[in-house]
């Protein structure tokens, strides 16, 4: 074992050291299976060149097509659906297998998309996809879009692998849940055991005679009066800059036609 | 001597209190309460009284017409007429042994004949069963219903009128904003109402086997249909001897008005925000009687050594009645609905799934 990692820390190493030294040189070139666009420009240009080297390596492993877009363009909800598939099929053809990442950020809002295309979406369920995006969004809202990219490559190739990622577990709702259940189910027993133990009870209103109501002392007497002011909660909320916000897409997915 | 309106005793005036007190019944009254018992409760005329020697021949031949059977288990009296023997008793299903005859005091005036027919009472009960969850399945068998029992049950028809009083808390409040302030402007008022208001006709059964609650259920009866005894309503059903006599329900009457008197005297307290109820009570100072049976379908059964009861209204179909309840069934239930919940929150959160 000893070995073997050794060799692996060398292999890393020498990549390493290739890749900066062959920085200025070579500018990276898009092909028929891969496709990066950073229009936004939110990586350096080595951080481009590293990650489409990835971007290839990911779609050998996969057979799949694989994009990485960033845009500026603030888009709507669907805004954002329709943008990321256009950009899928109009470089890879709408009948093309693959996944494709598109980041955006405007106005303070940012936006992930995932489209997982026909053949992939064997592999990537809409499900999926969400849970893709809740792993990479910590690493765009850390304003960190290279790792976002990369940890999205790499959760493409686990995914084409069969190798899903864990689930997220809200302890929050599942408590919410628990004591929703112990509640409907104290609620349940004490109706039924009250429908089981005492009788219905019946007002005697029925045997009253309204006409032989004779009020014959009415008194309504003033006692005091008070005030009371409170103060309003004023409600304020911090805009963000660049990035801030609040979380704004999803993961989706698209069937094959 | 002034006779207590609610009883016939004579009463005594209590210097302590400054009121006029029977011991007999223990009701109490001030002297503007009994100038308001001397006026009648209702205002239609009674029945025409019948002379004393037509009364006395009734209740001879009710006397002659009758037989009671006393179960030597629990003690119910049975009152039936000549030609019906009773073998079992209603309540606790033991043997009954003739006891003799009934004297003619238990004849009542006016009763509301049987409507409903047996198969139809059984109906009712198998419809209510068939509704009912957790009943253990032993419940719901065809024998029990042979137990089913046509029984006119004593019951005293009360007149009463009443003298209530509420006192209320009671309080209006304005909220307006100003500026970053709520301003809350309360105003509060101490509100008495009192008031003689008549209640008529409430039944309450006298019998002391019988639990209140659960006859009261029962109700309402349609006293349209009260009509002059008769021995010849009486055969193929049993009737039950009363054994609480009428001043015994005073407290059971006046606890059922007070909920319906305060709730008129609350309605009169009226223009407040919120009105919360302080003090109420309700004197009873004018109780006029009527015994009479009403008819009740009636069944009871011994499960797990408990008396179950149950009785439908033999007039209008109205089923009372408790039955008991499967412990088994009511926890899968419960333990059910919890986990159909916990799954679902399971999914939710993330714990569960794919
Ligand atoms: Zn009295
Ligand atoms: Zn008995």
């Amino acid at each position: 074992m000893k070995k073997v990692s050794k060799i692996t820390t060398f292999v890393i190493v020498l990549i390493i050291a290739v890749l900066t030294a062959n920085v200025a040189v070579y500018a990276y070139e898009n092909n028929d299976d891969v496709y990066l666009n950073d229009t936004a420009d939110f990586l350096t240009a080595d951080e481009e060149e590293q990650l489409f080297d990835f971007m290839v390596t990911t779609a050998e492993a996969t057979g799949w097509k694989i994009g990485v877009v960033s845009t500026a363009e603030d888009y709507s909800d669907n805004g954002v659906i329709r943008a990321a598939e256009n950009y899928f099929d109009s470089y890879f053809g709408s009948s093309a297998d693959g996944v494709l990442l598109l980041m955006d950020s405007a106005n303070g809002n940012y936006v992930l998309h995932i489209v997982a295309a026909n053949g992939a979406r064997k592999y990537i369920s809409n499900s999926d996809a969400i849970r893709i995006f809740e792993h990479i969004k910590p690493s765009f809202e850390a304003y960190d879009e290279f790792r976002t990219a990369a940890t999205f490559l790499d959760d493409a190739i686990n995914y084409r692998n069969g190798k899903k990622l864990p689930r997220q577990v809200n302890i929050e709702i599942a408590f919410f849940f628990l004591i929703a259940a112990i509640a409907a189910a104290a609620i349940t027993a004490g109706v039924v055991w009250h429908r089981y133990h005492k009788h219905a009870k019946i007002s005697a209103t029925a045997y009253l005679n309204k006409g032989s109501i004779n009020i014959y002392n009415r008194s309504d007497r003033f006692v005091r009066e008070y005030t009371t002011r409170t103060r309003n909660s004023s409600d304020s909320s911090g805009g963000g800059g660049h990035h801030g916000g609040g979380s704004h897409g999803g993961g989706g997915g698209r069937g094959s036609r | 001597m002034t006779k207590c309106p609610n009883c016939g005793a004579e009463l005594r005036f209590s210097p302590e209190k400054q009121k006029m007190l029977c011991d007999y019944c223990a009701s109490e009254f001030t002297t503007e309460e009994l100038a308001e018992a001397d006026k009648p409760i209702t205002e239609a005329a009674a029945a025409p009284a019948k002379s004393e020697e037509q009364e006395d021949r009734e209740k001879r031949e009710f006397a002659e017409a009758t037989r009671v059977y006393v179960c030597n288990n629990c003690g119910a009296s049975i009152i039936s007429d000549e030609n019906t023997a009773a073998a079992e008793c209603y309540y606790c299903h033991n043997p009954v042994t003739l006891s003799g005859r009934v004297s003619g005091e238990f004849r009542p005036a006016r009763l509301i004949p049987f409507k409903l027919t047996r198969p139809e009472a059984e109906d009712v009960f198998k419809k209510f069963i068939k509704k009912k969850w957790f009943v253990p399945a032993s419940f719901r068998s065809e024998k029990q219903l042979e137990k089913i029992v046509g029984l006119y049950t004593p019951f005293w028809l009360t007149d009463c009128k009443t003298n209530a009083t509420v006192s209320a808390d009671a309080k209006i409040i304005h909220t307006h904003t100003s500026g970053d302030y709520t301003v809350t402007n309360t105003k509060v008022f101490d509100c008495d109402r009192a008031a003689y208001m008549n209640f008529e006709k409430i039944p309450a059964d006298g019998s002391k086997k019988l639990n209140d609650d659960f006859i009261d259920a029962v109700e309402p009866f349609d006293y349209k249909e009260l009509t002059e005894f008769n021995m010849n309503y009486l055969a193929g059903f049993m009737a039950d001897k009363y054994d609480v006599p009428k001043t015994d329900i005073l407290e059971r009457i006046k606890s059922r008005v007070l909920g319906a008197a305060t709730e008129v005297l609350k309605d009169d307290i009226k223009g407040f925000t919120t009105v919360s109820i302080t003090h109420q009570s309700v004197n009873l100072i004018r109780t006029d009687w009527e015994y009479v049976m009403l008819p009740l379908w009636f069944m009871t059964y011994i499960y797990k050594g408990k008396i179950y009861e149950f009785a439908v209204n033999g007039q209008t179909g109205k089923i009372a009645g408790l039955p008991p309840m499967s412990g088994g069934k009511f926890a899968a239930a419960l333990a059910i609905i919890f986990f159909v919940i916990l799954l679902i929150g399971g999914f939710v959160s993330g714990f569960l799934g794919g």
